[in-house]
């Protein structure tokens, strides 16, 4: 949990110095300051934890379905790059989420201090987000997907709020009963 | 400042429109709950229609509070309202879309779900 | 780090110092002292609290278009860090006060320019309206209303109201 907060107060400084030193100031918020500043700290980190490429072939050899990268627009700034990908089964999502770790933990091998993505909801199997800093992936059940619809929330802006409220109703549903029938025969056609 | 009896807004899209909190996890004797602390409450008043109804128990994240929060920064920061959000037991939201600003410490606190269901992040 | 402006008197808001407000449509009010947060609470207008700098600039009591403005602007792009312009930058910044302070003295003595022939029209103005209640010592000492015997004279009055009381 901590890892991700570690690693970036740790990226943060030699920045925020910087700023110091030119005596007027230019980011919003000095916690955002951190954040945004993070492209010059890129060489540092990029090191140490994922890179955008290396989960798309991490995800491309686990077979997860339908991978999309999102940018984030500028003015949200709590990251760069959002990755949503799809498993077949719970399995298959933590098994995704296990896959990138993995790979973190590969990379930082013989390092003194190893960083960590934070990793959310890994008991569930149904959304599993890796939070490495500046790139989110979220590896959810397809059901999940089609509920919380990341993709339209973030690619267009615009009337998304009405469809999310329409897809609200069959929470219940998305949750409970109909995932372990979709589970069986029909994902694989989907999916291919 | 959330306590026991305290009344929050949702700040989600997941039927309910008002909670009050009745509990809040994390320790035994524990007063008050803030930003990013998880709460049992009970739907006060929902929308119709909706599978939250009224007077059902669930679990909350308080998202936003009137009362002011402090930074390591020395920032302090105060919200419009108390507001929460409804999860499930394991932390996955109920509603699919997130109303209003978001303090940027519930994604320290591994809520990165919510924050990314969010539309702004301060 | 960053310098903000304060919402309600537009002075600077170093960090650490003051108090942020957000609104729930997400727009932040940063205030640079629990005096600005009171009176934004109180849901004054700046506009028209006089030792703000809006009701300042509004009134033409300040500077309000000046180039020297311009470097105080707000920009959204961080700049990458580079010792010459952080030292050019420095030195830029004394030589643009100076500069500020000399149009902010110069717009200060324009403001002022008629104040003198203003205050002596004024005074002789006063002077016809009101001169008939200056009189000389020497018609003083003459009036008698103003001698003691009159006074004298009020003194008993007010023995016979007391009385009449009694």
């Amino acid at each position: 949990m901590w890892s991700v907060v570690r690693s970036r107060s740790f990226s943060s400084s030699p920045a925020t110095q910087q700023q110091w030193k030119l005596g007027f100031s230019m980011r919003n918020r000095s916690l955002s300051s951190a954040t945004v500043n993070d492209g010059d700290g890129e060489g540092i980190r990029g090191e140490e934890l994922l890179k955008l490429e290396e989960v798309e072939t991490i995800l491309k050899d686990v077979k997860a379905d339908n991978v999309k990268v999102i940018p984030i627009p500028k003015h949200v700034d709590f990251a760069d790059f959002m990755v949503v990908a799809t498993g077949r089964s719970a399995w298959h999502v933590r098994n995704i989420a296990q896959a990138l770790i993995y790979k973190v933990k590969q990379k930082q091998k013989g390092s003194k201090r190893m960083l960590l993505p934070s990793v959310e909801g890994q008991e569930g199997g149904k959304w599993i987000v890796i939070d490495s800093g500046k790139l989110v992936i979220h590896a959810l059940d397809e059901k999940v997907r089609a509920y919380y619809n990341l993709e339209r929330l973030w690619s267009t802006d615009a009337s998304n709020q009405d469809h999310g409220l329409v897809q609200g109703q069959d929470l219940d549903k998305a949750f409970l009963k109909v995932r372990p029938k979709n589970n069986s025969k029909k994902r694989p056609s989907t999916s291919a | 400042m959330i306590q026991p009896q305290t009344h929050l807004n949702v700040a989600d899209n997941s039927g309910a429109r008002e909670l009050m909190c009745i509990r809040i996890i994390g320790a035994s004797n524990r007063r008050y709950a803030h930003i990013g602390d998880v709460i049992v409450a009970v739907i006060k008043e929902a929308v119709p229609n909706m599978p939250l109804e009224r007077s059902e128990v669930v679990r909350a994240v308080i998202v936003r509070t009137c009362k002011e929060l402090k930074r390591d920064n020395g920032m302090i920061i105060r919200y419009d309202d108390n507001a929460a959000v409804v999860i499930d037991q394991e932390g996955n939201p109920k509603g699919t879309r997130i109303f209003g600003a978001i303090a940027r410490e519930l994604r320290e606190l591994n809520f990165t779900k919510i924050v990314s269901l969010a539309p702004e992040v301060l | 780090m960053r310098l903000e402006k304060c919402w309600f008197c537009s002075s600077t808001v170093y960090p650490g110092h003051g108090i942020q407000y957000v609104r729930n449509d997400a727009k932040i009010f940063r205030f640079c002292r629990s005096k600005c947060h009171k009176n934004f609470k109180m849901k004054r207008n700046p506009r028209k609290v006089k030792w703000t700098k809006a009701y300042r600039r509004l009134h033409g009591k300040d500077m309000t278009q000046d180039s020297t403005f311009e470097f105080e602007r707000k920009r959204n792009r961080p700049e990458r860090y580079d010792r010459n312009v952080t030292e050019n930058t420095l030195k830029a910044i004394r030589k643009i006060d100076k500069i500020r302070v000399v149009r902010d003295e110069r717009h200060h003595k324009n403001r002022m320019k008629g104040k003198k022939t203003k205050e002596q029209r004024e005074a002789t103005k006063e002077l016809e309206q009101s001169i008939h209640m200056v009189k000389a010592p020497a018609a003083l000492a003459n009036d008698p209303s103003l001698t003691l015997p009159i006074k004298v004279k009020v003194s008993q009055q007010k023995s016979e109201e007391n009385r009449m009381e009694e």
